[in-house]
């Protein structure tokens, strides 16, 4: 789609998201067009480090108002064909969305593409929000998609009571994440519950030979969104979508999985599957890069959000976009039937893969670092 | 305003300091206009902080102030690739006796992807940057569509490389001085993004100009100078092909000094990419839109031509160190205004023309100098 911000009365248009004409100040509407023809192409050789692989295509889109856009792609068009994306109702489609400004539009675009069946019940949202920090250092979910994401679900029909954000911080006090993060005034300002996780009810449960305490929470919803922030992790590699699920048990079970490194990376797995299906919104928005998850990485500045149905086929995904090594415990939780990590049985759709790649700095890990 | 001194490095990929060629350029300028920094009463620089410049020196106007030993107004004027004529223009309507416009920039420090990375930042983050939109990849959509529209072929912007290395091959500032490119080199060259290829981009390059402004009279003066700017992206503009902001320059340019594009008989353009020396022509006026691949196939604008364009060797040739270039065209403009080029002097010229880009057009200055009594 491509997307500019119009004064009807002026008729003056802007490729940034503003609120009031700077002329008759009046109000802002979004002009959206969707059916995009290609008008030039270029094929570029010369690679950065932003944009390594090369060649790559340039297409210049119009729309049926005129309105034009570049676009990144590998494949071939020419002047004159059709651009679509194509929406996937496979299991394990990823959508890749760059964000044009508007955290909405390609919250839903993501959603849209993977065919997400948004249900009317019970939906508990589980941001990362492990730390104390504000959502510029890119620990924690950035409260700016969050938003995108409550406005679709009201829109699509979710009752504002039905929505719960849970999460359990690691690092610090809860409330004081909660704060800091942006979570307090959103869940305020939309009237959701804001639930700290560490205070709920946890019920024993027990899947593939490991033992573990599980909140409640997950257990009583109709939907699951997961919605972790794509980063580097230095224990595990990346930390992404089974990673974000693993704070849903109890700190002591917490602590049992962090013990051992061979246990958590298939307790991951385990409890993924124990959850069952869920819906996994990753926000690359910012995202993370180097010695991740917390104040060891910097933030990567992706400026693109991931969706899917299968967690291991996103954190997959992920880790190819950043031309990083694959994570063990995303393999494991492949072995054990959560999704596929396997990038040939993945259908990406949106953006393309290799048009998104970059190399984002790997976590090297320290001995000097600890997780607590 | 007059111009009584001009001076510039080299452009090179010789690994320099800014401030070492900012002194020297200066230096130049104060000896060619017989003045020392007693004289100068302000300056305003201008200069791009780059990753890729190992220095980062962001607070440059105190560089200059230890530089040069003098405490004065120092006024900063960074505009990316149209720095040099941005800080012309400022330092037109600052109103000082006697400024020193300088431009210093070091691009060539580091690996192709790196540089054509560092530059891409002119463009727009979200919608450009993001997509992979690097300025080869911005000019060649821009190439291509004037070619749909107006017939421009792949061989008329050859031409232009050709016409821009045989000057800079007579140009000893340039890195192609006494070098010789020949067509089947140029046609041959690697492809960048398609439709240009390698020579029909400009080269990464280090260097440093200066101008000394002053309102004594001297023999070449200012006779107009015009500014305009244009939104950041070029697919938000309603026309890709036509640059609204080197009409829009010209026009105010011309109207000040009372001349119109007829009057013209030199000219240096932003020919970044070969493409843009077409556009500069169709836009300065030069000719009518879409007739600009006629001039350089009737070598209207070679150096023997009616209106030589470009007799430095351009962007092209003598390179591009970004904010330098603006000013390094009103050296070329006042060496030949003066009749100092030597083998490449051209002949009759009276009024001169600067046209200097920032960015994918977004901010583009207009000058027209005049040799007093000439």
């Amino acid at each position: 789609m491509i997307i500019r911000w119009i004064c009807k009365q002026c008729n003056k248009k802007w490729i940034y998201p503003i609120e009031r004409c700077v002329y008759c100040k009046g109000n802002i509407e979004k002009e959206i067009g969707k059916q995009m023809k290609v008008i030039g192409t270029t094929k570029v050789h010369v690679g950065c480090p932003t944009h390594p692989i090369v060649p790559y295509n340039i297409i210049m889109l119009q729309d049926e108002h005129g309105n034009k856009m570049p676009k990144k792609v590998m494949n071939e068009y020419s002047i004159g064909d059709e651009y679509r994306r194509e929406p996937s109702d496979d299991e394990n489609a990823v959508s890749i969305v760059k964000i044009k400004y508007d955290y909405y539009e390609a919250v839903k675009e993501a959603l849209t593409l993977i065919d997400a069946d948004i249900n009317d019940g019970k939906v508990l949202i589980k941001p990362n929000i492990f730390a104390v920090a504000y959502p510029y250092q890119g620990f924690t979910t950035n409260p700016r998609v969050a938003k995108g994401l409550l406005d679709y679900l009201i829109e699509v029909g979710v009752k504002k009571e039905n929505i719960t954000i849970a999460e359990q911080v690691q690092f610090g006090d809860a409330d004081k994440a909660f704060q800091r993060s942006g979570f307090t005034e959103l869940a305020k300002e939309y009237n959701v519950k804001l639930v700290d996780l560490s205070k709920t009810k946890f019920v024993e449960k027990e899947s593939d030979g490991i033992k573990f305490e599980v909140t409640e929470e997950v257990l009583n919803k109709d939907l699951i969104i997961n919605f972790p922030v794509m980063k580097t992790h230095l224990l595990l590699g990346i930390s992404g979508a089974l990673e974000n699920m693993s704070r849903v048990v109890s700190s002591k079970s917490y602590k049992e999985l962090e013990k051992d490194m061979a246990k958590a990376i298939k307790g991951i797995g385990v409890l993924n599957k124990f959850i069952g299906k869920y819906l996994t919104l990753g926000d690359a928005s910012i995202g993370m890069q180097g010695n991740g998850p917390g104040q060891y990485g910097e933030p990567a500045f992706l400026n693109m959000i991931l969706a899917s149905k299968d967690p291991v086929a996103l954190d997959t995904v992920f880790t190819e976009i950043g031309l990083l090594k694959e994570a063990k415990h995303v393999l494991a939780a492949a072995d054990l039937g959560v999704g596929t990590a396997n990038l040939v049985d993945i259908n990406i759709t949106g953006d393309e893969l290799d048009a998104c790649r970059r190399e984002l700095k790997a976590a090297i890990g320290s001995k000097l670092i600890k997780l607590r | 305003m007059y111009i009584k001194g001009v001076g510039m490095t080299k452009f090179s990929v010789e690994d320099r300091t800014t401030w070492e060629m900012a002194y020297e350029a200066a230096y130049e300028a104060l000896d060619d206009a017989d003045m020392s920094f007693h004289d100068i009463d302000s300056v305003v620089v201008s200069t791009v902080d780059t990753v890729v410049n190992p220095e980062r020196q962001r607070q440059y106007q105190a560089v200059i102030a230890s530089l040069f030993k003098k405490r004065m107004p120092i006024i900063r004027v960074p505009a990316v690739c149209g720095g040099g004529g941005v800080a012309l223009y400022t330092a037109c309507r600052l109103g000082y006796n006697n400024t020193l416009v300088l431009a210093t920039d070091k691009i060539a420090t580091n690996t192709t992807g790196v540089i054509v990375n560092e530059i891409m930042n002119a463009t727009d983050k979200v919608w450009e940057q993001e997509e992979g939109v690097n300025f080869p990849a911005e000019n060649a959509l821009i190439a291509q569509e004037h070619m749909l529209k107006y017939g421009t072929t792949s061989d008329d912007l050859a031409l232009i490389s050709l016409k821009n290395h045989e000057n800079a091959f007579l140009n000893p500032k340039t890195p192609f001085y006494k070098k010789k490119v020949t067509l089947d080199e140029i046609k041959k060259s690697p492809m960048i993004a398609f439709p240009l290829r390698l020579f029909d981009c400009t080269i990464n390059v280090n260097g440093a100009s200066a101008v000394i402004l002053s309102k004594d009279k001297s023999d070449i003066k200012i006779k107009g100078s015009g500014m305009s700017v244009d939104y950041l992206a070029p697919f938000e503009r309603e026309d890709t092909s036509t640059w609204r902001a080197t009409k829009l320059a010209s026009e105010h340019a011309y109207k000040e000094a009372s001349l119109d594009a007829k009057n013209i008989d030199i000219a240096e353009v932003h020919d970044a990419f070969t493409i843009l020396e077409i556009l500069a022509y169709e836009d300065l006026g030069f000719c009518r839109k879409g007739d600009g691949a006629a001039l350089i196939r009737k070598g209207v604008t070679k150096l023997d031509g009616r209106l030589p364009v470009n007799t430095s060797g351009g962007l092209k040739a003598r390179g591009h160190p970004i904010s330098p270039t603006g000013l390094a065209m009103i050296y070329e403009l006042v060496k030949q205004l003066r009749h100092e080029c030597g083998d490449r002097q051209v002949s009759h010229a009276k009024y001169g023309l600067a046209q200097n880009i920032g960015g994918a057009g977004g901010s583009i200055t207009v000058h027209i100098l005049n040799k007093v009594g000439g």
